[in-house]
């Protein structure tokens, strides 16, 4: 059901935030025991030079003999080294514990990376339900061929980007003008079907600049962007011109593609229904 | 619990609007919303909102003048502006600082963007 999209893109959109913030605060602690780690490992190497700056210089053969009796400073001697010893078996452990954290921790980043980068797509996907959403529930809304019209140009501008637009309808063999925006009616006379990618749109034939440039164009169809036919069932009732996109807009996404899909298809009957509509309230 | 934070969206757009408010009101925000300058003034001082998007071109008070009045009130002056515009040009964006807006987002909405500099302006991110 499309109304079920925005709601399960959402869960996964929350889902995946939940997860980017586990990782980053399992990534927080793991600083912190590192950093803890290194402290640790800077105190007993501390201890270790202490230790060895303590031991006696060996000692001269005659001093030797004197010392000989001295057993309290030979338990001393022996205790230091030992506590020697430990310390720089510990600091040993510490050094491969904290190889192993390092480890773990770009693990965890990379993990986290990839959730922020899933999130991020989950985000752009949620968005362009929304834009569907927001098109489909726009476009019926009208009571009125006008409203529906109007909600047609909001879409354009809003949605796809564009302020120069035309909706052509297909009469008397020639195409005119139902509605514009940010282009005079008159710059569009003369079109009529078959005639350039607006007079194909007119015979069911959509096209679009990014997909066909080298398709042919009428005179007045330089800066076109879209033609695109808007069916009432098997026949086309309008044709919908997009000219330029605005400036910070380069080119046409994949999800404007699937707004302009939807468009061809509900648009048309949108307009087609309207005046029954309008008549019967 | 905190509360939710509160945004005032200002456009005379229905497709703006519901964009905004799908994108918004899913996230962590109350939101309400105003047509116009005029009602979104009369909007911003009644509710008080933590954040303010605002349309420039619209129907009886245009977004830069409904910015400067709000700076200039003592009340609403300390609220986080966003314009959203579909003109991204320096000019336009120059104008709108000037009126005094803290950032802006250019048509068509894109969700991510929104809701980074939504969350920037509340101090979230």
């Amino acid at each position: 059901m499309p109304d079920d999209h925005p709601r399960k893109a959402e869960e996964l959109a929350a889902s995946a935030v939940k997860h980017g913030r586990d990782l980053q605060e399992v990534n927080a602690r793991l600083r912190e025991l590192i950093s803890s780690l290194q402290l640790q490992k800077g105190r007993l190497a501390a201890g270790m030079r202490l230790g060895e700056a303590r031991q006696p210089a060996p000692a001269a053969p005659e001093a030797s003999a004197a010392a000989t009796g001295n057993g309290r400073a030979e338990g001393g001697r022996a205790q230091l080294e030992s506590a020697l010893a430990d310390a720089r078996a510990e600091a040993e452990h510490s050094g491969v514990e904290h190889a192993k954290l390092l480890r773990r921790l770009a693990d965890i980043e990379e993990e986290n990376r990839r959730a922020c980068d899933e999130y991020a797509a989950l985000q752009e996907r949620t968005t362009e339900v929304m834009q569907l959403f927001v098109t489909l529930e726009r476009l019926h809304r009208g009571l009125t061929r006008g409203e529906t019209l109007a909600a047609l140009q909001e879409i354009v501008i809003n949605i796809l980007g564009s302020e120069e637009l035309a909706f052509l309808e297909p009469r008397d063999g020639a195409l005119h003008p139902l509605h514009t925006f940010g282009v005079r009616p008159e710059a569009l006379a003369g079109l009529r079907p078959g005639l350039g990618a607006l007079g194909r749109a007119a015979q069911g034939r959509p096209w679009i600049a990014s997909r066909d440039p080298s398709g042919e164009l009428a005179p007045d169809e330089a800066d076109l962007t879209v033609a695109l036919p808007l069916r009432a069932g098997e026949s086309v009732v309008a044709v919908l011109a997009v000219f330029r996109l605005l400036p910070h807009k380069p080119s046409l996404t994949d999800a404007d593609l699937e707004v302009l899909s939807l468009l061809e298809c509900h648009a048309g009957t949108a307009l087609a229904l309207r005046p029954a509509a309008a008549a019967a309230a | 619990m905190d509360r939710k934070k509160k945004i005032l969206l200002v456009d005379d757009s229905s497709t703006v609007l519901l964009m905004e408010r799908m994108i918004l009101s899913k996230s962590e925000f109350d939101v309400i919303t105003a047509k116009d300058g005029v009602e979104g003034l009369e909007k911003a001082r009644a509710e008080r909102p933590d954040l303010i998007l605002m349309d420039v071109v619209m129907p009886r008070m245009d977004g830069f003048e409904a910015c400067r009045q709000l700076r200039g009130a003592s009340d609403t002056s300390r609220i986080p502006i966003i314009m959203v515009t579909t003109r991204g040009e320096l000019a336009s964006v120059d104008a709108g600082y000037q009126s005094g807006c803290n950032d802006y987002v250019t048509k068509p909405i894109d969700g991510t963007e929104l809701l980074t500099k939504v969350r920037s302006c509340l101090g979230q991110s």
